[in-house]
């Protein structure tokens, strides 16, 4: 006799997808849709690696919120954060794409290979999720969004914002050339359509290059330090650097690196920082950025293996419904 | 395109402290920094808090080398000037006992009292909390303490040979007891917390000018998020509070430092390694300000 006469939660199929929602191809993506992208590579980080795990575990424990929502909740959700009775899902659908194809030895190739799926996705009318892997890879992501902007709005241009503790502006590092988890942010800051004087970093902790703050402010980049987001208040932080972000643009690309965390919070990650940053101030933030008009998202550095707990990666997951939050639970219409 | 095109420099050769240079007391200079090693350890794994700490730091060793031209503390808005720092570390290893010359408290008085005869900063990585006895004394025994020295202990819970010592003029912990020297002035962390800038008038106040030995212990830092001691403290010092402090006592009268109490194998809330890079963070603060290598406040463009 069964345990239980409700279906298993969780786990229970062969293959699990972000947030439980349906795998497809690139080809049968609507307007209006949420495409998630695997990237499970860490051959661009320098030092603590593992997060190439990190998109399977997040598969997981975003499907773990879902099927528990729907367990817990059915069809009577009602949202505390905001007070609404609301329903899960909504008219958009959910879609996994799955891994984007990675080549260790060959930094060239997975550019490409992540570049093509997130433009395929813009070009949908979809909004591309790109899960890492290392920050690197947050470069290709951005690469392919702004190629399909290109395509279809020559003239346009777009905002960025980086939450981060680290700026990742470097030019180069010695033994990784152009192309590692350093450089990604002056990489994307070099895109044809993306507005440099719009970037914005949030939640840059301890030792930075000096140089590369005079050159981020001197084109009119914008820095928050983890300082500033607990001196001016996370809220306000992201206020003003949607309002930076979004001069003279009607499109955001959001990178979500979670080593901005304080790593007491959050250990599983590549490049741990003391920001003294907690999970309610990065939710915060997010809370702000998930009304802004996205283009693009990532999220990457959930390393599952430097966190036997499991922590890191729930909180992840917790992070990515947050950001997605409005395509996740709409408000009941009677 | 291939994915590396130069050998990998992060932990290849040795790793001396913050990627300074191996050494003896000769190599020493007034105004550098003379690091060693304690390995030893009674009731917990502090015996690898030396090799912890040095693995930890080979991370800022980016602060001299060609990758970060110039390092910026982004919080404080402050530059580091690097190349003042150059060659400015010397690591001397780890102290062995010789037992033709007695136990390990002489080795570790004669090391203090030599690094400080240079007129470099004696850093005693890793020991126990009674590891700090002949480190005193070693600076006591130095022409720069004939006119008098103060002593700086900040720790979770003090050990018995902080509450007898007679020679510890500031103690800062979670509960200060009473002390068998008078003229202890005790701090308790929750006024740090409250009152920080009147705590540290308070601190600095009661050192003086005299040259200061200041013990750290791991034990001092917050547990809740960094495990760093067996002795967890949950009210302990958080890592702005404790950067804050060592930096101002890195830029007062600081004559040696030891930090004790260290056990990477510990978690806080998190994992191994988390508490040991905070530990370092806060260190560095002290040295930075001790080598005088910080810049001005640099205001946004």
């Amino acid at each position: 006799m069964p345990s239980s006469d409700k279906p298993t939660i969780g786990f229970a199929s062969p293959l699990t997808q972000f947030f439980g929602g349906s795998a497809a191809d690139v080809s049968e993506l609507q307007p209006g849709d949420t495409a998630f992208i695997g990237m499970p590579s860490d051959a661009t980080h320098t030092s603590r690696i593992g997060t190439r795990f990190g998109p399977r575990a997040l598969r997981h424990e975003t499907s773990l919120i879902m099927a528990e929502l729907r367990q817990k909740a059915g069809d009577k959700l009602f949202d505390l954060a905001t007070g609404m009775d609301c329903v899960l899902g909504g008219d958009r659908a959910l879609v996994d794409l799955g891994d984007a194809e990675i080549h260790p030895l060959d930094v060239g190739k997975t550019i490409r290979s992540i570049a093509d799926m997130t433009r395929g996705v813009v070009k949908s009318g979809a909004l591309p999720v790109a899960i890492g892997g290392d920050h690197f890879n947050s470069f290709p992501a951005c690469l392919g969004v702004s190629e399909a902007l290109m395509e279809s709005e020559p003239d346009a241009r777009f905002g960025y914002i980086q939450i981060d503790g680290h700026l990742d502006f470097c030019d180069r590092l010695a033994a990784w050339g152009p192309f590692n988890h350093a450089t990604n942010a002056r990489r994307c800051s070099e895109l044809a359509n993306i507005r440099r004087e719009n970037m914005v970093w949030i939640g840059i902790a301890g030792w930075v290059d000096g140089n590369d703050v005079a050159e981020i402010e001197g084109f009119g980049g914008l820095i928050f330090s983890a300082e500033d987001v607990h001196r001016i208040r996370a809220r306000e932080v992201a206020r003003r650097a949607v309002a930076h972000a979004m001069r003279d643009c009607d499109r955001l690309y959001l990178t979500i690196d979670v080593d901005a965390l304080d790593s007491g919070f959050l250990p599983g990650t590549g490049s741990i920082v003391h920001s003294e940053i907690t999970c309610r101030q990065y939710l915060d933030l997010l809370e702000v950025f998930a009304e802004a008009p996205l283009c693009g998202i990532d999220m990457v550095e959930v390393s599952p293996p430097l966190d036997p707990s499991g922590r890191s990666e729930a909180i992840a997951a917790q992070l990515l419904f947050e950001i997605l939050r409005p395509r996740l639970v709409v408000e009941r219409r009677e | 395109m291939p994915l590396r095109i130069e050998p990998l420099p992060r932990m290849a050769g040795h790793l001396p402290f913050m990627r300074g240079r191996l050494g003896s007391l000769d190599d020493l200079n007034p105004g550098m920094v003379g690091a060693f090693g304690l390995a030893s350890g009674c009731d917990s794994r502090t015996d690898l808090a030396a090799l912890a700490m040095r693995e930890t730091s080979a991370y800022f060793g980016s602060h001299f080398n060609a990758n970060m031209k110039s390092a910026m503390d982004i919080d404080q808005r402050r530059a580091l000037n690097s190349a003042a720092m150059a060659g400015a570390i010397v690591d001397l290893g780890d102290l062995m006992t010789d037992p033709a010359t007695g136990g390990f408290d002489a080795v570790i008085r004669r090391t203090v009292a030599g690094i400080c005869e240079r007129g470099a900063l004696p850093l005693m990585l890793g020991g126990e909390q009674w590891d700090v006895a002949p480190a005193i004394a070693g600076l006591r025994s130095t022409a720069i303490a004939s006119a008098g020295m103060a002593v700086l202990v900040i720790c979770a819970a003090p050990d018995e040979f902080v509450l007898e010592a007679r020679d510890v003029h500031c103690l800062v912990s979670a509960s200060p007891r009473s002390m068998a020297n008078s003229a202890c002035l005790p701090i308790a962390f929750r006024d740090v917390r409250q009152r920080f800038e009147g705590s540290l008038g308070s601190i600095l106040g009661h050192l003086g000018t005299r040259p200061v030995h200041v013990a750290l212990d791991a034990s001092a830092l917050a547990s809740h998020w960094h495990g760093t001691n067996r002795r967890a403290d949950f009210d302990g010092l958080s890592l702005s509070e404790c950067r804050t402090l060592l930096r101002k006592l890195g830029a007062a009268n600081i004559a040696s430092l030891s930090i004790t109490g260290l056990d990477p194998t510990i978690n806080g809330l998190s994992l191994v390694k988390t508490g040991q890079r905070l530990l370092l963070t806060a260190i560095l603060d002290l040295i930075y300000a001790r080598l005088n290598v910080l810049g001005p406040r640099m205001e946004r463009i």
